[in-house]
């Protein structure tokens, strides 16, 4: 019974890194520091622009900083964020990042 | 009926072999000292919705506190050995799962490590090998599929721009402008999935392990960080690759001051009664060289000197607690001397190997 779970464990990770390729975010697929993502973020809430601490203190992430992974992982965490706790505010967020030192399209929500 | 041992430092489990319980106790103790009991968050954002319905976020985190050091404690006393990597496995892949904040490689690879560990069907660990080739096939896979790292970008702006390596900077000064950087992201790539294949063939283990070692080794001195707790569970769970000797005996010079003192730390620090010891003149068929004090039969093969010692020190657990210990709970201002104490302890090894085995073979050439 051990082997077969410790079996299926290892075949849900062999596919996890197949299907990391199809999606933009690389989770559960072994993909450390496959790319650095140096970003800036801005974040307005019902017309209001929100300071450093004011964002730290929202989505619990620094306004601008470095992240080793796919920069979706920061996309994600905003983004969930506003689904699930931000539904009853106006929020206009901006990304603004450079991949591995090269500027990327900024990205908005909503 | 035989009781297992309350000492920590003792990795005999009636369940599991001591090379895994050593994997588990190491990653543990770097765990701690990693301070990541206080990185166990609430279930904020999780990756899986259900987890928000755990309730209280106090609560939620309190219970994983709770169980990362019950079990892991009754880990390090023996107690309920493969059950605690059970519950520490599973905890380390809820953690992330519970929150997208908590999302590390460093956290997975722990909870794959020790889930699997408790998983051990007995026989040779082959799970945590095979675990092993999936993490390096999906880190050069991923890696070869980026065009940063094929042309050198990655490399260039990590080295020059995040890190500053200095040394890297003027070595990549001598040649032309992003060839050192695309030579080193392919050389990465070539080496993660050459690891990869080499987990699978057992007999290439003593070249994997080495490379292994020695490339990683070489990635925590260029980025002066060892990425959390990822570098060293990673060091730890290579010990799976490694046979356990099943029986041990060391015949040393008894006559010898140095020796009989060496002998005797040596038995304090076996706290599991790996080797048995005897005199030199108890050695059946000594046709050794009059000067050897040292020799070791292990599992019907024998080595003298250099190598015995090292085989001795290999099969210890309780170096490795050292180790462990030195390299995650020095503050940070001296890591950069323990990422080259690491780095040059892993050239001295193979140095004193080749000329040692080289003097021996002199001598014996020459001399007897």
């Amino acid at each position: 019974m051990r082997k077969v779970i410790g079996v299926i464990f290892l075949l849900i990770q062999a596919v996890m890194i197949i299907a990391a390729r199809f999606t933009e975010a690389r989770y559960f697929c072994w993909a450390p520091h496959d790319a650095q993502n140096e970003y800036q973020l801005s974040v307005e809430v019902n017309g209001r622009p929100l300071n450093a601490e004011e964002i730290r203190k929202r989505y619990r992430i620094s306004p601008c900083g470095l992240d080793p992974r796919s920069i979706a992982h920061i996309k994600n965490i905003l983004r969930q964020y506003e689904k699930i706790y931000g539904q009853n505010d106006q929020t206009r967020i901006r990304l603004v990042y450079r991949k591995n030192g090269i500027a990327q399209a900024p990205w908005q929500w909503p | 009926m035989k009781f297992s041992s309350w000492n920590p430092f003792s990795c005999q489990a009636a369940t599991l072999p001591p090379n895994l319980v050593l994997t588990a106790k190491l990653i543990f103790i770097g765990l701690v000292g990693k301070g990541y009991y206080n990185d166990l968050s609430d279930h904020f954002l999780p990756v899986i919705g259900i987890f928000e319905k755990m309730g209280p976020p106090a609560v939620f985190t309190g219970i994983l506190k709770i169980t990362f050091w019950a079990a892991g404690v009754s880990l390090l006393l023996n107690r309920g050995v493969r059950n605690c990597c059970l519950i520490l496995g599973i905890l380390f892949l809820i953690v992330p799962l519970s929150s997208q904040l908590s999302y590390s490689n460093a956290k997975i690879l722990c909870g794959c490590i020790f889930l699997l560990i408790g998983l051990h069907p007995g026989g040779p660990p082959w799970l945590i090998r095979v675990q092993l080739a999936l993490i390096y096939f999906g880190a050069g896979f991923n890696k070869l599929l980026e065009p940063d790292w094929l042309s050198g970008q990655y490399f260039e702006y990590w080295m020059h721009q995040i890190i500053g390596q200095k040394y890297y900077v003027l070595a990549a000064s001598w040649f032309p402008a992003m060839t050192l950087s695309q030579i080193m992201g392919w050389l990465t790539i070539t080496v993660e999935l050459g690891l990869s294949a080499g987990f699978l063939i057992p007999r290439w283990y003593p070249v994997v392990i080495r490379v292994g070692i020695l490339f990683h080794a070489v990635s925590v001195l260029l980025a002066q960080k060892d990425f959390g707790i990822f570098y060293g569970a990673l060091m730890a769970s290579y010990l799976s690759c490694v046979a356990w000797p099943k029986s041990s005996i060391v015949f040393y010079n008894d006559k010898n001051t140095f020796w009989r003192v060496a002998g005797a730390f040596w038995k304090r620090i076996d706290f599991d009664g790996i080797f048995r010891w005897r005199g030199m003149n108890e050695l059946p068929q000594n046709n050794l060289t009059p000067t050897e004090n040292l020799c070791l039969e292990q599992d019907g093969r024998r080595y003298i000197g250099f190598q015995a010692s090292k085989r001795g020190v290999l099969y210890t657990p309780f170096p490795y607690f050292v180790l462990v210990f030195c390299l995650v709970f020095p503050q940070e201002e001296y890591a950069k001397y323990r990422y080259w104490a690491v780095f040059v302890f892993m050239l001295v090894v193979p140095l004193a190997d080749v000329a040692l085995s080289f003097l021996g073979w002199v001598r014996r050439r020459y001399f007897f």
